[in-house]
């Protein structure tokens, strides 16, 4: 479960919306798909923030929480006196309120059950990392220089992937030069920086995913710096002192030693389920995908094949994707697979102000009309206002 | 309140789904082009009853080689599958062409709705996005909608929709004759 409400941000005048694994919304340019998708993102990133911290952390302080979304994703623009951002899971829920500069945020039952996600947020200019050599030098807003960063972590770790998405193209990182390279189906090797539009479209999105989805589980990265391993030792001392403290008596039956501190149990279940708890926290176990745009410079049937495979990439970890795009062939395709928990919002000019638009969900019997009688959200979407 | 939608029924442009819209006061299954519209019926609809409506100035399509004509208008033709229950409406030369011959025969002027008479100028803002709502069409349709082949038209269409599988092709050839 997981409920996100935005009034009143750029062109979003209201969104009502419930999350499923796989989420797709559509709309006309500039109509907010891209705002619901930084703010579904960011608020994905905050609960993990308020969970790993366990307290506030800054957020309830002022404007902090809408400032953090509006430098990181570069839109100070689209705030507006009466935006309000509320958002919900399982775990907790919280909301941000601009008239009041409030930030509240309340535990719920399943506080416990949270289970760390890696949050990425894939940007349409994504090929730029393979358009622009030096991309590391260039001056860029956060949410692309982190994707770029993701990026060369992701391809570090990859270096070569054979016959990709089954375009019959090998791909290849080389380290040395710091390059990326194609070997074409006719074993022309060229650099990534001479291929297609296509290829650098395509390349950067598939290689981050294949990593987000596969490949960061095998991918060791124990390094963690001091602050970490402080918020580490107050979220043990915190799950210890709200679940288990008060239970315990001495002498103890286990001592869990975790970040340099003992906690004892009297029971072993205790123990074990302190440690399965603490584990979910600190290690991935899935990925939060928010994708702009994955059709940009595709061949139809290709954003069909990427689609397939994303989704298939999805089941091993049941990683949460959300995109945005323009494309009926993603949408339908998307449809054609119908995954189990599937979301389809669109976006809509309002009743109330037509410069604004709103976010419709389509129910679960409309997005099942919507694919056997073959409509074309793209131009009957007010079919469904 | 949300449209009630019947989507079994399909025109292929923007005027064409504002006018067919207003004469079901329902909303229809828009396809963005005639084979489209073709597609869908053979694939998504394959064995199920539709209704297509289509411009007649574009190339032939192997479908209505499918179909035997039941009816015509100077600008309508009602042509029905000669196996599935699926139907299909054409309209010559297009749409743009038919709504302005039906103003100039009941002597209206499109302009009173800040619509070109010209055919140039129809098209240009009947081909655009918004035209499928725009109710600068919607009056335009209330001010013609006595015109026989508007009235045809939609008196076929109401039969077609609300028979369905049972619709009576002696009845659709009577309403075609404009009894």
């Amino acid at each position: 479960m997981r409920h996100l409400e935005i009034r009143n941000f750029g062109p979003v005048q209201y969104a009502d919306i419930e999350l499923g694994q796989v989420n797709i919304i559509i709309g006309m340019q500039s109509s907010g798909k891209s705002c619901v998708l930084k703010i579904a993102c960011h608020c994905a990133w905050v609960e993990k923030r308020l969970e790993l911290a366990q307290k506030t952390n800054g957020f309830e302080k002022g404007s902090a929480f809408i400032d953090l979304l509006a430098s990181y994703y570069n839109m100070t623009g689209y705030i507006r006196e009466d935006t309000y951002i509320g958002y919900e899971t399982t775990h907790l829920k919280f909301h941000y309120d601009h008239s009041a500069r409030t930030f509240s945020m309340q535990w719920k039952t399943s506080r416990w059950n949270y289970k760390r996600p890696k949050i990425s947020y894939v940007p349409a200019d994504r090929n730029l990392v393979a358009a622009i050599p030096g991309w590391s030098t260039l001056s860029l807003d956060e949410n692309m220089l982190e994707f770029m960063a993701s990026w060369d972590r992701a391809r570090r770790f990859l270096k070569r992937e054979d016959d990709f998405l089954g375009l019959g193209m090998t791909y290849l990182y080389d380290t040395m030069s710091n390059m990326d390279k194609i070997q074409l189906d006719n074993g022309q090797p060229l650099m990534l920086k001479e291929g297609s539009s296509g290829l650098q479209s395509l390349l950067p999105m598939y290689v981050h995913m294949d990593y987000l989805t596969e490949g960061q589980y095998d991918d060791d990265d124990s390094r963690s710096s001091y602050e970490q391993k402080e918020e580490r030792r107050h979220l043990l001392s915190t799950i210890y002192s709200s679940l288990y403290k008060k239970k315990q008596q001495i002498p103890y039956e286990e001592i869990v030693s975790a970040e340099g501190l003992d906690y004892g149990f009297s029971e072993h279940r205790h123990a074990k389920r302190f440690r399965e708890i603490y584990g979910k926290f600190v290690k991935t176990d899935h990925s939060e995908i928010f994708l702009e745009e994955p059709e940009d410079n595709l061949f139809p049937p290709t954003q069909c094949q990427f689609v397939n495979w994303i989704l298939e990439a999805l089941k091993k970890h049941n990683d949460l994707l959300f995109i945005a795009t323009h494309s009926p062939y993603i949408l339908n395709q998307v449809l054609k697979n119908s995954p189990d928990s599937l979301a389809v919002f669109f976006t809509h000019r309002s009743t109330v102000d037509r410069r604004k638009y709103c976010i419709r969900q389509l129910t679960e019997y409309e997005v099942r009309e919507v694919y056997d009688d073959g409509v074309d959200m793209f131009f009957n979407f007010e079919l469904y206002v | 309140m949300m449209k009630s939608r019947l989507l079994y029924v399909m025109p292929e442009c923007y005027v064409d789904t504002n006018l067919i819209e207003y004469l079901l006061s329902a909303g229809v299954n828009h396809q963005h082009c005639c084979s489209k519209v073709v597609g869908q019926l053979k694939t998504k609809f394959l064995d199920r009853f539709a209704i297509g409506i289509i411009d007649r100035d574009k190339v032939e399509l192997g479908y209505i080689g499918e179909c035997v004509s039941l009816a015509r208008t100077d600008h309508l033709t009602l042509m029905k599958h000669k196996v599935k229950e699926q139907y299909l409406i054409t309209v010559a030369p297009a749409m743009d062409r038919f709504i302005l011959d039906c103003a100039k025969e009941q002597n209206i002027d499109t302009t009173r709705f800040d619509i070109p008479s010209d055919l140039k100028g129809f098209t240009r803002i009947s081909k655009s996005v918004n035209s499928n709502n725009d109710p600068r069409f919607r009056s335009l349709f209330a001010a013609i909608n006595n015109h026989p082949e508007i009235r045809i038209l939609k008196h076929a269409l109401e039969h077609l929709c609300e028979k369905k599988y049972k619709a009576d092709t002696g009845v659709l050839i009577s309403v075609f004759s404009g009894k």
